[in-house]
């Protein structure tokens, strides 16, 4: 059985790697590096060392001239040669809220025409125009290639925590590749006892009983419209992650490193423990690449 | 040819298309200063960008750092300030001389990634246009009590057309 090899890219202002290297170890990876971007630059550590590269969450360069914007450029400018040897060779990508935003603007994701680097997507500010910090029910796309959602639940309950996580489209042409490529993985969907397009206001007419005895049926209709805040950003498509059309690089908004233990779940002594959300993410990317 | 060092001024704005929230949120401010003749108020993010640029150097800074190629549009802007209409005032708020520029240092270090090595410093600061039958004792309440720290930032406006 290979061992695998995970590196958690930091840099100034990322401070979700703790978790996210956490998570990966629940998960059952055998060596998870922390390590600083400017090792890679200077060349005392190669990429190549790993199996999957992790963006993970927090505010890079301080997200002072847009979300991720500036490791995006660093690491186009810096390390592409090195990042495409890796997607080359079948590795695997993910990118979590801070680290999606950099994919997306590197023009990693979503790649609808394959090869392709350019950016066809941007996550903007929130039309709230507020950060938006809460958990979120999200539906997987069965029909995605992507490989770090596969086999889980058709709705996931996970954190969302950005300011800017609206994800929009560059053209109508983007978009009409995105589903028959099957690039959106993850879509927000209105919580289980929410009619689909109903307002918060209108939702907030449900009973807290009537929520908890709903709560293990399915989310509501993707195909309808998710209002907010069950779409915490206003998002085109009520999109909460995307895959390029291999399904190994994947990015999302939402952080699942944040539901890796059954207590992370905000009602877990009412409803019991069940299987974290979020861990199935990192044992999908670990098992992946032990099957490779 | 060797470019000449100089300061380019820069505003970058949201696409009309799209929501500015930040925008939407200051209008709702003004409204709550008692200042009801509002109509509307856009967001400009501003820079100014000192050095030696070549033209292809300064599209590769304004174009592949400060603007978002889905959702803004930038332009250079002169001295005289914002591009504001009549019925329009322009807001800029810059820092005062000696106060840190946290953002503009990230946009040294984002220029500099680009290759960009004629960058000397960049300064950043906002921009407002308000829309509404303004008047400037209006305009300045809304700078002092809201868009400017007085402490550590300067602001001017301009009525359009004037």
């Amino acid at each position: 059985m290979s061992k695998v090899s995970v590196l958690i890219l930091r840099a100034a202002g990322i401070n979700c790697d703790e978790e996210t290297a956490h998570a990966f170890r629940l998960a059952g990876a055998e060596r998870v590096d922390p390590v600083h971007i400017n090792a890679f630059i200077q060349g005392s550590r190669r990429l190549s060392e790993y199996d999957v590269l992790v963006l993970s969450g927090g505010f890079s360069y301080g997200d002072d001239l847009s979300g991720g914007k500036v490791l995006a450029n660093e690491m186009q400018c810096k390390l592409m040669e090195d990042v495409e040897t890796f997607t080359g060779e079948g590795k695997l990508i993910l990118g979590i809220c801070n680290g999606f935003q950099v994919l997306v603007k590197m023009g990693l994701l979503p790649q609808t025409e394959p090869g392709g680097r350019r950016q066809e997507a941007t996550v903007f500010y929130n039309d709230s125009g507020k950060f938006e910090c809460r958990w979120v029910y999200l539906r997987r796309n069965p029909a995605s290639p992507c490989v770090f959602t596969r086999d889980m639940p058709e709705t996931i309950y996970i954190p969302v925590a950005n300011g800017e996580g609206k994800v929009m489209l560059a053209s109508e042409d983007v978009q009409a590749r995105l589903g028959p490529g099957g690039h959106i993985a993850l879509q927000y969907v209105n919580p289980p006892w929410v009619a689909t397009g109903e307002s918060a206001e209108e939702a907030a007419g449900a009973t807290a009983a009537a929520a908890r005895e709903a709560a293990g049926a399915a989310a509501g209709d993707v195909t309808g419209e998710t209002a907010y805040p069950w779409s915490p950003n206003g998002s085109v498509d009520a999109i909460a992650g995307i895959c390029d059309a291999t399904g190994r690089i994947f990015g999302l908004m939402p952080h699942p490193e944040r539901y890796t233990h059954p207590t992370h779940h905000p009602r877990w002594t009412r409803e019991g423990c069940r299987e974290p959300d979020g861990l199935h993410i990192f044992r999908n990317a670990v098992n992946y690449v032990r099957g490779a | 040819m060797t470019a000449e060092s100089k300061t380019r001024r820069i505003a970058v704005v949201n696409r009309k298309e799209v929501v500015d929230a930040v925008g939407e949120g200051l209008r709702g401010d003004i409204l709550d200063l008692g200042i009801g003749s509002v109509e509307g108020v856009r967001h400009v993010r501003l820079y100014a960008l000192h050095g030696a640029l070549s033209a292809a150097e300064l599209d590769r800074i304004t174009s592949g750092l400060l603007t978002d190629p889905v959702t803004q549009e930038h332009l250079e802007i002169a001295d005289a300030g914002l591009p504001v209409a009549p019925g329009e005032w322009g807001v800029e708020v810059w820092f005062r001389p000696g106060v840190t520029d946290a953002v503009g240092e990230t946009a040294l270090k984002g220029s500099r990634d680009l290759g960009v090595a004629g960058i000397e410093s960049v300064d950043t600061g906002r921009g407002y246009i308000l829309a509404g039958p303004l008047i400037r004792s209006q305009v300045d309440t809304i700078c002092r009590r809201l868009l400017a720290n007085d402490v550590i930032e300067r602001y001017a406006c301009y009525e359009g057309g004037q």
